[in-house]
Protein backbone atom coordinates (compact mmCIF):
# COMPACT_ATOMS: atom_id res chain seq x y z
CA UNK A 1 0.00 0.00 0.00
CA UNK A 2 0.75 3.65 -0.68
CA UNK A 3 2.66 5.44 2.12
CA UNK A 4 0.58 8.30 1.40
CA UNK A 5 -2.52 6.26 1.53
CA UNK A 6 -1.03 5.35 5.33
CA UNK A 7 -0.27 8.64 6.36
CA UNK A 8 -3.11 9.96 7.94
CA UNK A 9 -4.32 7.33 9.77
CA UNK A 10 -0.19 7.60 11.31
CA UNK A 11 -1.18 10.74 11.96
CA UNK A 12 -4.74 9.95 13.48
CA UNK A 13 -3.21 7.82 15.98
CA UNK A 14 -0.36 10.05 17.23
CA UNK A 15 -3.66 12.31 17.82
CA UNK A 16 -5.57 9.70 19.25
CA UNK A 17 -2.64 8.45 21.72
CA UNK A 18 -1.85 12.05 22.47
CA UNK A 19 -4.97 13.28 23.55
CA UNK A 20 -5.94 9.83 26.04
CA UNK A 21 -2.27 10.13 27.60
CA UNK A 22 -3.06 13.80 28.17
CA UNK A 23 -6.51 13.07 29.25
CA UNK A 24 -5.67 11.20 32.60
CA UNK A 25 -2.16 11.41 32.91
CA UNK A 26 -2.32 10.28 36.74
CA UNK A 27 -3.99 7.28 35.99
CA UNK A 28 -2.98 6.30 32.76
CA UNK A 29 -4.13 3.45 30.69
CA UNK A 30 -2.44 0.34 30.31
CA UNK A 31 -0.68 0.28 26.57
CA UNK A 32 -2.37 -2.04 24.93
CA UNK A 33 -5.95 -0.23 25.99
CA UNK A 34 -4.11 2.99 25.32
CA UNK A 35 -3.09 1.95 21.95
CA UNK A 36 -6.94 0.20 20.77
CA UNK A 37 -8.22 3.20 21.88
CA UNK A 38 -5.94 6.34 20.92
CA UNK A 39 -6.77 4.18 17.25
CA UNK A 40 -10.54 4.94 17.29
CA UNK A 41 -10.14 7.67 19.25
CA UNK A 42 -7.92 9.46 16.50
CA UNK A 43 -10.32 8.68 13.31
CA UNK A 44 -13.15 10.19 15.35
CA UNK A 45 -11.12 13.35 16.00
CA UNK A 46 -10.08 13.50 12.16
CA UNK A 47 -13.49 13.01 10.82
CA UNK A 48 -14.69 15.39 13.22
CA UNK A 49 -12.14 17.94 11.64
CA UNK A 50 -13.08 16.74 7.77
CA UNK A 51 -16.35 17.95 9.39
CA UNK A 52 -15.92 21.20 10.40
CA UNK A 53 -13.47 21.68 7.13
CA UNK A 54 -16.89 20.70 5.30
CA UNK A 55 -18.87 23.01 7.54
CA UNK A 56 -17.02 26.02 7.36
CA UNK A 57 -15.62 26.32 3.72
CA UNK A 58 -18.04 24.55 2.66
CA UNK A 59 -16.40 21.90 0.78
CA UNK A 60 -13.87 19.71 0.99
CA UNK A 61 -9.97 21.39 1.62
CA UNK A 62 -7.27 19.00 1.88
CA UNK A 63 -4.91 22.03 2.81
CA UNK A 64 -7.06 22.76 5.63
CA UNK A 65 -8.00 19.88 6.57
CA UNK A 66 -4.34 18.43 7.01
CA UNK A 67 -3.41 21.89 8.13
CA UNK A 68 -5.80 21.60 11.32
CA UNK A 69 -4.44 17.97 11.96
CA UNK A 70 -0.32 19.14 12.16
CA UNK A 71 -1.83 22.18 14.60
CA UNK A 72 -3.52 19.94 16.75
CA UNK A 73 -0.32 17.41 16.80
CA UNK A 74 1.91 20.77 17.76
CA UNK A 75 -0.17 21.57 20.78
CA UNK A 76 -0.77 17.68 22.26
CA UNK A 77 2.71 17.46 21.68
CA UNK A 78 3.70 20.24 23.68
CA UNK A 79 0.80 19.73 26.39
CA UNK A 80 2.58 16.09 26.75
CA UNK A 81 5.86 18.01 26.80
CA UNK A 82 5.05 19.98 30.08
CA UNK A 83 3.31 16.63 31.26
CA UNK A 84 4.97 15.15 34.50
CA UNK A 85 4.22 11.65 33.51
CA UNK A 86 6.39 10.67 30.64
CA UNK A 87 5.57 8.47 27.57
CA UNK A 88 8.67 6.32 28.26
CA UNK A 89 6.88 5.13 31.51
CA UNK A 90 4.02 3.74 29.49
CA UNK A 91 6.47 1.81 26.64
CA UNK A 92 7.58 0.09 29.51
CA UNK A 93 5.49 -1.89 30.52
CA UNK A 94 5.31 -3.82 27.53
CA UNK A 95 6.56 -6.89 27.48
CA UNK A 96 6.36 -9.85 24.49
CA UNK A 97 5.01 -11.92 26.97
CA UNK A 98 1.83 -9.53 28.21
CA UNK A 99 1.39 -8.98 24.51
CA UNK A 100 1.31 -12.35 22.79
CA UNK A 101 -2.72 -12.37 22.40
CA UNK A 102 -2.72 -8.95 20.43
CA UNK A 103 0.27 -10.46 17.86
CA UNK A 104 -2.88 -13.14 17.95
CA UNK A 105 -4.59 -11.07 17.08
CA UNK A 106 -2.78 -9.47 14.06
CA UNK A 107 -2.84 -12.80 13.13
CA UNK A 108 -6.38 -12.80 12.78
CA UNK A 109 -6.13 -9.80 10.80
CA UNK A 110 -4.44 -11.82 8.32
CA UNK A 111 -7.59 -14.17 7.73
CA UNK A 112 -9.90 -10.73 7.30
CA UNK A 113 -7.55 -9.44 4.36
CA UNK A 114 -7.94 -12.63 2.83
CA UNK A 115 -11.65 -12.65 3.21
CA UNK A 116 -11.83 -9.20 2.19
CA UNK A 117 -9.84 -9.78 -0.87
CA UNK A 118 -12.96 -12.01 -1.86
CA UNK A 119 -14.93 -8.32 -2.13
CA UNK A 120 -12.63 -5.83 -3.10
CA UNK A 121 -15.57 -2.98 -3.32
CA UNK A 122 -16.75 -4.23 -0.12
CA UNK A 123 -20.73 -5.05 0.05
CA UNK A 124 -24.08 -3.84 -0.25
CA UNK A 125 -23.35 -1.67 2.73
CA UNK A 126 -20.33 -0.10 0.93
CA UNK A 127 -20.80 0.95 -2.18
CA UNK A 128 -24.97 1.73 -1.47
CA UNK A 129 -23.95 3.59 1.33
CA UNK A 130 -20.40 4.53 3.29
CA UNK A 131 -18.36 4.51 0.22
CA UNK A 132 -20.59 5.93 -1.76
CA UNK A 133 -20.82 9.22 0.43
CA UNK A 134 -17.65 9.23 0.85
CA UNK A 135 -17.09 10.17 -2.93
CA UNK A 136 -19.84 12.23 -3.05
CA UNK A 137 -17.66 14.09 -0.30
CA UNK A 138 -14.49 13.93 -1.48
CA UNK A 139 -15.44 14.53 -5.39
CA UNK A 140 -18.26 16.81 -5.26
CA UNK A 141 -16.66 20.12 -4.06
CA UNK A 142 -19.40 22.73 -3.19
CA UNK A 143 -21.79 20.05 -4.04
CA UNK A 144 -20.95 17.59 -1.69
CA UNK A 145 -24.42 18.14 -0.11
CA UNK A 146 -26.19 16.65 -2.51
CA UNK A 147 -25.99 13.01 -0.61
CA UNK A 148 -28.70 14.52 1.31
CA UNK A 149 -31.05 14.53 -1.84
CA UNK A 150 -34.08 12.36 -1.51
CA UNK A 151 -33.80 10.78 -4.78
CA UNK A 152 -30.76 9.33 -2.80
CA UNK A 153 -33.18 7.53 -0.66
CA UNK A 154 -31.26 3.80 -2.24
CA UNK A 155 -28.23 5.07 0.07
CA UNK A 156 -29.52 5.95 3.04
CA UNK A 157 -28.99 9.96 3.06
CA UNK A 158 -29.62 9.53 6.90
CA UNK A 159 -26.83 7.27 7.76
CA UNK A 160 -24.41 8.81 10.11
CA UNK A 161 -21.09 10.33 8.44
CA UNK A 162 -18.42 8.97 10.62
CA UNK A 163 -17.54 6.80 8.23
CA UNK A 164 -17.41 8.25 4.96
CA UNK A 165 -15.50 11.55 6.67
CA UNK A 166 -12.52 8.91 7.83
CA UNK A 167 -12.29 7.62 4.23
CA UNK A 168 -12.11 10.77 2.74
CA UNK A 169 -9.32 11.40 5.59
CA UNK A 170 -7.79 8.54 4.23
CA UNK A 171 -7.57 10.05 0.82
CA UNK A 172 -6.12 13.36 1.85
CA UNK A 173 -2.88 12.65 0.54
CA UNK A 174 -3.76 10.68 -2.42
CA UNK A 175 -4.79 12.27 -5.77
CA UNK A 176 -7.51 10.23 -6.64
CA UNK A 177 -9.91 8.04 -4.22
CA UNK A 178 -8.29 5.01 -4.05
CA UNK A 179 -10.07 1.96 -3.37
CA UNK A 180 -7.79 0.56 -1.00
CA UNK A 181 -8.42 3.06 2.08
CA UNK A 182 -11.99 2.02 1.98
CA UNK A 183 -10.46 -1.39 2.13
CA UNK A 184 -7.73 -0.62 4.78
CA UNK A 185 -10.43 1.61 6.91
CA UNK A 186 -12.85 -1.38 7.23
CA UNK A 187 -9.74 -3.45 8.24
CA UNK A 188 -8.36 -0.91 11.27
CA UNK A 189 -12.06 -0.50 12.31
CA UNK A 190 -12.60 -4.03 13.10
CA UNK A 191 -9.52 -4.57 14.57
CA UNK A 192 -9.41 -1.78 16.54
CA UNK A 193 -12.88 -2.88 17.71
CA UNK A 194 -12.01 -6.23 18.74
CA UNK A 195 -8.48 -5.25 19.72
CA UNK A 196 -10.14 -2.73 22.69
CA UNK A 197 -12.95 -5.24 24.05
CA UNK A 198 -10.25 -8.17 24.21
CA UNK A 199 -8.06 -5.39 25.57
CA UNK A 200 -10.62 -4.19 27.96
CA UNK A 201 -11.79 -7.53 29.41
CA UNK A 202 -8.47 -9.13 29.87
CA UNK A 203 -7.75 -5.98 31.98
CA UNK A 204 -11.03 -5.93 33.43
CA UNK A 205 -10.56 -10.22 34.60
CA UNK A 206 -7.83 -8.84 36.70
CA UNK A 207 -10.47 -6.53 38.37
CA UNK A 208 -13.31 -8.73 38.74
CA UNK A 209 -11.27 -11.59 40.49
CA UNK A 210 -12.17 -9.73 43.99
CA UNK A 211 -15.52 -9.25 43.68
CA UNK A 212 -16.26 -12.37 42.37
CA UNK A 213 -15.23 -14.26 45.29
CA UNK A 214 -17.98 -15.34 47.83
CA UNK A 215 -16.21 -13.66 50.73
CA UNK A 216 -15.58 -10.38 48.90
CA UNK A 217 -18.25 -8.45 50.75
CA UNK A 218 -16.36 -8.62 54.44
CA UNK A 219 -12.90 -7.83 52.74
CA UNK A 220 -11.14 -4.55 53.03
CA UNK A 221 -9.63 -3.38 49.52
CA UNK A 222 -13.09 -4.84 47.40
CA UNK A 223 -12.08 -3.40 44.13
CA UNK A 224 -13.88 -3.07 40.90
CA UNK A 225 -17.23 -1.90 39.74
CA UNK A 226 -19.19 -4.91 40.31
CA UNK A 227 -17.62 -5.29 43.64
CA UNK A 228 -18.71 -1.75 44.07
CA UNK A 229 -22.28 -2.74 42.62
CA UNK A 230 -22.61 -5.91 44.93
CA UNK A 231 -21.57 -4.06 48.06
CA UNK A 232 -24.60 -1.54 47.32
CA UNK A 233 -26.62 -4.50 46.62
CA UNK A 234 -26.09 -5.91 49.82
CA UNK A 235 -26.55 -2.74 51.55
CA UNK A 236 -30.05 -2.17 49.93
CA UNK A 237 -31.05 -5.42 50.52
CA UNK A 238 -30.10 -5.06 54.30
CA UNK A 239 -31.91 -1.80 54.55
CA UNK A 240 -34.76 -3.07 52.87
CA UNK A 241 -35.72 -5.91 54.70
CA UNK A 242 -39.14 -6.77 56.29
CA UNK A 243 -37.96 -6.00 59.60
CA UNK A 244 -36.03 -2.48 58.58
CA UNK A 245 -38.47 -0.83 56.17
CA UNK A 246 -41.32 -0.95 58.57
CA UNK A 247 -42.62 2.08 60.16
CA UNK A 248 -42.86 5.84 58.72
CA UNK A 249 -39.34 6.36 59.51
CA UNK A 250 -38.13 3.61 57.36
CA UNK A 251 -35.31 4.92 55.07
CA UNK A 252 -34.83 7.14 52.25
CA UNK A 253 -34.70 4.60 49.23
CA UNK A 254 -31.51 6.24 47.03
CA UNK A 255 -31.70 5.47 43.10
CA UNK A 256 -28.14 4.55 43.15
CA UNK A 257 -28.97 1.93 45.75
CA UNK A 258 -31.95 0.71 43.79
CA UNK A 259 -30.36 0.29 40.84
CA UNK A 260 -27.42 -1.77 41.96
CA UNK A 261 -30.08 -3.44 43.79
CA UNK A 262 -31.34 -4.77 40.60
CA UNK A 263 -28.19 -5.39 38.97
CA UNK B 1 -24.39 -1.28 62.07
CA UNK B 2 -22.52 -3.57 60.20
CA UNK B 3 -22.14 -7.21 60.83
CA UNK B 4 -18.36 -8.37 62.21
CA UNK B 5 -16.05 -9.43 59.29
CA UNK B 6 -15.32 -13.30 58.60
CA UNK B 7 -12.42 -14.27 57.10
CA UNK B 8 -13.15 -16.79 53.41
CA UNK B 9 -12.25 -20.43 54.33
CA UNK B 10 -10.12 -21.86 52.80
CA UNK B 11 -12.57 -23.12 49.74
CA UNK B 12 -14.04 -20.41 49.08
CA UNK B 13 -10.56 -18.32 48.63
CA UNK B 14 -10.70 -16.28 45.82
CA UNK B 15 -9.04 -17.35 42.62
CA UNK B 16 -5.75 -15.26 42.05
CA UNK B 17 -5.80 -12.43 38.94
CA UNK B 18 -3.13 -14.21 37.15
CA UNK B 19 -5.58 -18.00 36.68
CA UNK B 20 -9.03 -16.11 35.80
CA UNK B 21 -6.93 -14.10 33.44
CA UNK B 22 -5.73 -17.30 32.16
CA UNK B 23 -9.05 -18.81 32.38
CA UNK B 24 -10.21 -15.72 29.82
CA UNK B 25 -8.10 -15.98 27.56
CA UNK B 26 -8.21 -19.91 27.17
CA UNK B 27 -11.89 -19.34 26.28
CA UNK B 28 -11.09 -16.27 24.13
CA UNK B 29 -8.39 -18.63 22.10
CA UNK B 30 -11.17 -21.44 22.03
CA UNK B 31 -13.62 -19.16 20.52
CA UNK B 32 -11.35 -17.55 17.79
CA UNK B 33 -9.97 -20.70 16.84
CA UNK B 34 -13.60 -21.91 16.10
CA UNK B 35 -14.50 -18.36 14.15
CA UNK B 36 -10.68 -18.96 12.29
CA UNK B 37 -12.58 -22.67 11.26
CA UNK B 38 -15.34 -21.20 10.02
CA UNK B 39 -14.17 -18.60 8.53
CA UNK B 40 -11.37 -20.51 6.78
CA UNK B 41 -14.24 -22.85 5.50
CA UNK B 42 -16.45 -19.94 4.40
CA UNK B 43 -12.84 -18.36 2.28
CA UNK B 44 -12.54 -22.22 0.64
CA UNK B 45 -16.23 -21.94 -0.23
CA UNK B 46 -16.11 -18.57 -1.76
CA UNK B 47 -13.48 -19.23 -3.33
CA UNK B 48 -14.59 -22.51 -5.44
CA UNK B 49 -17.75 -20.63 -6.16
CA UNK B 50 -15.26 -17.79 -7.85
CA UNK B 51 -13.73 -20.04 -9.84
CA UNK B 52 -17.28 -21.19 -11.56
CA UNK B 53 -18.87 -17.75 -11.30
CA UNK B 54 -15.93 -15.01 -11.48
CA UNK B 55 -16.76 -11.92 -9.57
CA UNK B 56 -17.62 -9.04 -11.39
CA UNK B 57 -18.42 -5.08 -10.24
CA UNK B 58 -21.30 -4.09 -11.99
CA UNK B 59 -20.45 -0.80 -11.90
CA UNK B 60 -17.29 -1.54 -14.01
CA UNK B 61 -19.91 -1.35 -16.85
CA UNK B 62 -20.23 2.54 -15.67
CA UNK B 63 -16.40 3.73 -15.96
CA UNK B 64 -15.61 6.62 -18.38
CA UNK B 65 -19.24 7.57 -18.86
CA UNK B 66 -19.07 10.43 -15.85
CA UNK B 67 -16.03 12.08 -17.89
CA UNK B 68 -18.68 13.15 -20.39
CA UNK B 69 -20.55 14.92 -18.07
CA UNK B 70 -19.67 19.08 -17.47
CA UNK B 71 -21.33 20.39 -14.50
CA UNK B 72 -24.46 18.11 -14.43
CA UNK B 73 -26.00 17.39 -11.27
CA UNK B 74 -28.21 14.96 -11.76
CA UNK B 75 -28.84 12.24 -14.75
CA UNK B 76 -31.76 10.38 -15.80
CA UNK B 77 -31.68 6.41 -15.30
CA UNK B 78 -33.83 4.02 -17.70
CA UNK B 79 -33.84 0.59 -17.25
CA UNK B 80 -36.36 -2.17 -18.05
CA UNK B 81 -34.98 -3.93 -15.69
CA UNK B 82 -37.12 -4.86 -12.43
CA UNK B 83 -35.32 -2.71 -9.43
CA UNK B 84 -36.80 -5.05 -6.66
CA UNK B 85 -34.53 -7.67 -8.22
CA UNK B 86 -30.74 -7.75 -7.02
CA UNK B 87 -28.63 -8.05 -9.66
CA UNK B 88 -30.48 -4.89 -11.38
CA UNK B 89 -31.07 -3.28 -7.87
CA UNK B 90 -27.11 -3.84 -7.47
CA UNK B 91 -26.33 -2.70 -11.10
CA UNK B 92 -28.32 0.47 -10.21
CA UNK B 93 -26.27 0.90 -6.84
CA UNK B 94 -22.94 0.57 -8.27
CA UNK B 95 -23.46 2.46 -11.00
CA UNK B 96 -24.20 5.49 -8.53
CA UNK B 97 -21.08 4.54 -6.87
CA UNK B 98 -19.20 4.86 -10.10
CA UNK B 99 -20.71 8.16 -11.19
CA UNK B 100 -20.60 9.76 -8.01
CA UNK B 101 -20.61 13.08 -6.78
CA UNK B 102 -23.43 13.03 -10.23
CA UNK B 103 -26.86 11.56 -8.96
CA UNK B 104 -28.46 9.14 -10.77
CA UNK B 105 -32.16 9.68 -10.87
CA UNK B 106 -34.92 6.81 -11.85
CA UNK B 107 -37.61 9.67 -12.83
CA UNK B 108 -35.51 10.24 -16.02
CA UNK B 109 -38.33 12.95 -17.36
CA UNK B 110 -36.68 16.43 -16.19
CA UNK B 111 -32.94 15.39 -17.11
CA UNK B 112 -30.67 16.43 -20.18
CA UNK B 113 -28.85 13.76 -20.26
CA UNK B 114 -30.67 9.80 -19.52
CA UNK B 115 -28.57 6.67 -19.26
CA UNK B 116 -29.93 3.56 -20.12
CA UNK B 117 -29.49 0.58 -18.98
CA UNK B 118 -32.27 -2.58 -20.66
CA UNK B 119 -31.70 -6.05 -21.13
CA UNK B 120 -31.42 -5.28 -25.45
CA UNK B 121 -29.73 -2.68 -27.52
CA UNK B 122 -33.06 -2.64 -29.73
CA UNK B 123 -35.58 -2.34 -26.38
CA UNK B 124 -32.95 0.87 -25.34
CA UNK B 125 -33.30 2.54 -28.96
CA UNK B 126 -37.00 2.13 -29.18
CA UNK B 127 -37.69 4.29 -25.72
CA UNK B 128 -34.78 6.86 -26.84
CA UNK B 129 -37.29 6.85 -29.97
CA UNK B 130 -40.49 7.09 -27.83
CA UNK B 131 -39.13 9.88 -25.58
CA UNK B 132 -37.60 11.76 -28.58
CA UNK B 133 -34.05 11.75 -27.04
CA UNK B 134 -31.10 11.70 -29.51
CA UNK B 135 -28.38 8.71 -28.45
CA UNK B 136 -24.79 10.29 -27.99
CA UNK B 137 -22.74 7.31 -26.39
CA UNK B 138 -22.91 3.94 -26.42
CA UNK B 139 -20.36 1.80 -24.51
CA UNK B 140 -18.92 -1.75 -25.11
CA UNK B 141 -21.66 -3.13 -22.09
CA UNK B 142 -24.36 -1.98 -24.02
CA UNK B 143 -25.30 1.28 -22.15
CA UNK B 144 -26.60 4.26 -24.01
CA UNK B 145 -26.19 7.55 -23.05
CA UNK B 146 -29.21 9.76 -24.43
CA UNK B 147 -29.54 13.61 -24.58
CA UNK B 148 -33.10 15.45 -24.68
CA UNK B 149 -33.66 17.52 -27.75
CA UNK B 150 -33.97 21.41 -27.21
Amino acid sequence: MDPLLLLPFVLSFIIGFLFIHLLNPQKPLDLPRHVFLAGGLGLGVSSYIVFYTLLFLDQLSKPAMIGAHLILICILGYKTYLNPYPLKEKLKGLHLKNSWPIIFLIFVLGLMWAYEQLYPWGGWDAWSAWNLKAKFIYLGEDKWKNIFDPVLWRSSPHYPLLLPLITVWGWAFAATPSQKVPFFVSLLFSFLTYGFLFAGLRKKTGDLTDPLSPGFGGRVGVRGTIGRFRIYGKNTKRRWSPQTARGPAGPTPRSDHSSAGLL
Amino acid sequence: MNTPLQSPSPASRPLPPLRVQNLFLSVVFVLIVSNIIKLNQEISKTHKMRKLIPYTFLGVKFTGIQELFTDVKSVGYFTDKDLDDQTAAAQFSQAQYVLAPIILDLDHSKHEYVLFDCSSEEKAMEKIKELKLTAIKKNQFGIILAKRKK
